[in-house]
């Protein structure tokens, strides 16, 4: 597959602040790609970075096969960007600056320009200044999508946005996904990057901690189950059941931890006469930070 | 109903005392953070006013230490022509001491300095905060409204009375250690006198400024101010010259207090209670419109809409020129106003040169190629020096807001767009300098109505007004060639240098009676006689190779550093 985004011992720093260390990362044409990771963990460095923003201390990126630094206009035409915070014109309204970007990049298609305006429910008549903050990523988002740019590159897209907007760029997502365009997408929300995106690359402290399928992320899931018996607690039969840890127990309850899997378990407890089974996931956020949040991991670059 | 919730531990835990040093300067109080952030400015204006006073100590003494030269220099004044007399902001008693020479030849920089500091800290104090979000958080303390405007503005005077301290201290060392005639002694009464008018018409000023910021918005209020300031000086430095001045005096903070000259041995403390009240009564104004008003609650001043072609949205040329233009219009018609009302006096002004023969013959030996009754030269000798600080600090107001697309952020989303880092800076700068010719086109217009009402010839002078846009160019290139190349907000920094260190040549070295290749620094000697037509190329060129030069600076260390994030 072709890579759009290439990046190799990437290492930018700011005197003796962290940046970003030695990333190698490369993400395929037509891919949605996750970026996730705690804030302050370099995402929006390596962004800045993409874009030419910020100069590499050592390494290089290249998007579309071409260099950051080398020809960034040239990368730049095939993109659309939405910062995760940004400042546009007080004093144009909302659909001034919509047009303004449209202009900088030479004219975009105005039927396009009015769906992404209506599905994503924007009042372009109030100035900028006007708009709260999830109305201000409204515009932010029209922008980055109105030249149906090859390349989205979106630094915390759905920060400000309530839940029904929030399904709406989900949708324009998954849209410019089918239409082979390139997402790269940046987040701290595990489910947002879940919902949207192929492979997640995980950047923790400056560092790639992990690059590999959203599937596999996803069977770093596991469950919490709680079984209340009504006679003596079968320690021994579920101990030994695959994908169980964790297990302890108090009074009638058994409490465990199954990794993959939940069926083992349910067919093992219907052989007992049961009070209570409860089964609660956690949410990703939580395995994100039991799996990362602590210890080093192995990195998997694909 | 009440209810009464009591948490466990609310009682008995009890919060660590903030020590008294870090309510008074850090951040252990409103009243500390203020003067923590203040640190800058009072060492910034502390300091310059600091050097002013030793430089003009050190001068006086080593240029007019005798009898026979300090009475040269009193005749000089006498004979000077009121517009002269105007520039430095009126009558000159006492001149042949230390402290009458500083007070008529430097009481433009010792009053309006910390007026120009009073008014912008104080415009911005709770406005600036409100905007960014942080009062939000402030006002979410238990501490009352009034309470933190009170300490806000209480965190500014603090500030200011350091630095009028330390003036005071330093007025009064200076009369001690370059005394070298009888009358240079400078008491310490006056000194703390004159310092106490300098703080007094600085919060004044800032008052009026604290007072309208929320209601029409920080730059409108500043802007209000700092014309009142401004506006002010020119009419009592200009009142005797100028009829409609003359007509207007009663409404000038400086025409109020002229006799109160403490260093030049003037007293009239009752002229100042008008000024107390201005400062109580706007500072009062502005802690109960932020009691009572919404929280943030910022008015601006409603303007017709913009037809879209003046919108600025085609590129990145057109909207750093749209941005700015509400800006230069206001420095415009600010600037051309006085220009109205001194080319409308240029017939005035013309007799004044020649009515009496000392003063005829002086203005013939310093200008022996120009014709005094020409309409432009009451505004060659009269007008320019001050044009160019103005249109100076305008140029550094516009960098100011050039610079916001990087500080603010919103470059991240236009440089994402194809636009390459050289060209927006070129498209931006060249925004800026198109601002800079709009304010210098109202400039001249503003001339060319007030020389048009007297009968006399408009265009020499109109066109002559073209010198300030050479000027104003050059220094937006100093300013845009920093701003590329380091970053851009220190673009109106290194701008603001050089106006006040070209406006410093042009007033200290004639002064000080400095070697004339150290005035020829300033860019302003360059020019020749532009209000009567006589152009120097020196001066045309280098102001274009400064202005254009430094573009292509700036457009090359742009494209080869970090964007700030």
């Amino acid at each position: 597959m072709t890579a759009i985004i290439q990046i190799e011992k990437l290492t930018k720093s700011y005197g003796s602040h962290r940046g970003i260390a030695d990333i190698d990362l490369g993400v395929n044409d037509g891919e949605a790609f996750g970026f996730l990771g705690p804030n302050g963990a370099g995402k929006t460095t390596t962004i800045r970075v993409l874009l030419d923003h910020l100069r590499p201390t050592s390494g290089r990126a290249r998007v579309f096969g071409i260099e950051t630094t080398v020809d960034p206009v040239a990368i730049h035409r095939r993109v659309g960007y939405l910062p995760g915070e940004f400042t546009l014109y007080d004093k144009l309204t909302g659909g001034q600056t919509i047009d303004y970007f449209a202009n900088l990049r030479g004219g975009v298609d105005p039927h396009y320009q009015a769906d992404l305006i209506a599905r994503l429910d924007v009042d372009p008549t109030r100035k900028f200044k006007e708009y709260s903050k999830g109305n201000k990523q409204k515009i932010g988002l029209v922008v980055a999508l109105q030249h149906r740019p090859d390349l989205l590159i979106l630094d915390e897209p759905t920060s400000g946005l309530d839940p029904l907007v929030q399904q709406t760029f989900y949708e324009v997502i998954r849209e410019a996904k089918a239409e082979g365009r390139t997402i790269f997408l940046s987040s701290h929300i595990l489910s947002e990057v879940e919902k949207t995106c192929d492979r997640v690359a995980i950047i923790r402290e400056g560092a790639l901690a992990r690059v590999d399928r959203v599937e596999a992320l996803r069977d770093l899931a596991h469950h919490q189950v709680e079984l209340r018996f009504a006679g003596e607690v079968p320690v021994g039969a579920f101990a030994a059941l695959p994908g169980v840890s964790d297990v302890a127990t108090e009074d009638h309850i058994l409490r465990m931890r199954v990794s993959g899997s939940i069926t083992p378990v349910v067919r093992e407890a219907a052989r007992y006469e049961l009070l209570d089974f409860v089964s609660r996931e956690p949410s990703l956020e939580e395995t994100f930070l039991a799996e990362y949040g602590h210890q080093a991991v192995e990195v998997d670059a694909r | 109903m009440t209810t009464d919730v009591r948490r466990r531990g609310a009682a008995t835990t009890t919060a660590a005392s903030v020590h008294i040093l870090r309510r008074i300067y850090g951040y252990g109080s409103v009243f500390g953070k203020t003067l923590r952030d203040s640190r800058r400015a009072i060492l910034l204006v502390g300091g310059f006013l600091v050097l002013m006073w030793l430089i003009i100590g050190s001068a006086t003494a080593a240029a007019f230490g005798t009898v026979e030269t300090r009475q040269e220099g009193v005749q000089l004044t006498r004979t000077l022509p009121s517009i002269f007399l105007g520039l430095y902001g009126g009558a000159a008693p006492h001149v042949e001491t230390l402290g009458g020479f500083a007070n008529w030849r430097y009481g433009l920089v010792f009053l309006l300095l910390p007026a120009v500091w009073s008014l912008t800290a104080l415009s911005g104090t709770l406005v600036v905060e409100a905007r960014r979000g942080s009062l939000d958080f402030v006002a979410a303390t238990p501490l009352p409204r009034r309470r933190i405007a009170i300490e806000k503005v209480a965190g500014h005077v603090a500030g200011l009375t350091i630095v009028l301290v330390v003036i005071g201290v330093v007025s009064w060392l200076c009369g001690i250690a370059f005394k070298t005639l009888p009358g240079d002694e400078i008491p310490f009464e006056a000194a703390f006198s004159y310092a106490l008018y300098m703080g007094l018409i600085a919060l004044a000023t800032g008052a009026i400024a604290f007072a309208l910021a929320p209601l029409v918005g920080r730059g409108a209020g500043a802007g209000i101010a700092a014309t009142y300031l401004f506006g002010s000086w020119v009419i009592n430095g200009y009142r005797d010259a100028i009829p409609v001045f003359h007509d207007l005096r009663s409404v000038s903070m400086f025409s109020w207090t002229i006799d109160h000259k403490p260093i030049a041995g003037g007293y009239d403390w009752p002229s100042l209670i008008p000024l107390a009240v201005i400062a109580l009564v706007g500072i009062v104004a502005g802690v109960v419109a932020f009691e009572r008003r919404d929280l943030g609650a910022i008015g601006s001043v409603r303007t017709p809409a913009r037809p879209r072609w003046l919108l600025g949205i085609g590129g990145p040329l057109t909207r750093s020129a749209a941005e700015r233009l509400t800006t230069a219009v206001a420095w415009g018609i600010g600037v051309g106003v006085y220009g109205l009302a001194i080319g409308s006096s240029a017939e005035q002004l013309g007799k004044s040169f020649t009515d009496d023969p000392a003063i005829a013959e002086l203005i013939r030996q310093a200008f022996p190629n120009l014709d005094p009754n020409a309409p432009g030269f009451g505004l060659q000798i009269g007008f320019l020096s001050f044009a160019y600080l103005a249109i100076g600090i305008a140029t550094i107001t516009l960098l100011i807001g050039w610079a916001s697309d990087e500080t603010e952020g919103r470059l991240d989303l236009i440089l994402a767009a194809p636009v390459a880092r050289a060209r927006w800076l070129i498209q931006s700068g060249l925004g800026v300098f198109l601002a800079v010719v709009v304010v210098s086109v109202i400039v001249a217009v503003g001339i060319g109505l007030g020389i048009a009402s007297t009968g006399a010839d408009p265009i020499t002078p109109a066109l002559g007004t073209g010198v300030l846009a050479l000027y104003a160019l050059a220094m937006a290139g100093v300013g845009l060639a920093a701003g590329g190349l380091l970053r851009s907000s220190v673009a109106g920094v290194v701008a603001g240098l050089v106006v006040v260190g070209m406006f410093l040549l042009d007033i200290l070295v004639p002064a000080l009676k400095l070697p004339d290749e150290v005035h020829q620094l300033a860019l302003s000697t360059h020019f020749g006689e532009p209000m009567l037509g006589h152009w120097d190329p020196v001066g045309i060129i280098a102001s274009l190779v400064l202005a254009f030069g430094g573009l292509l600076v700036g457009a090359w260390g742009f494209a080869r550093r970090d964007l700030r994030g």
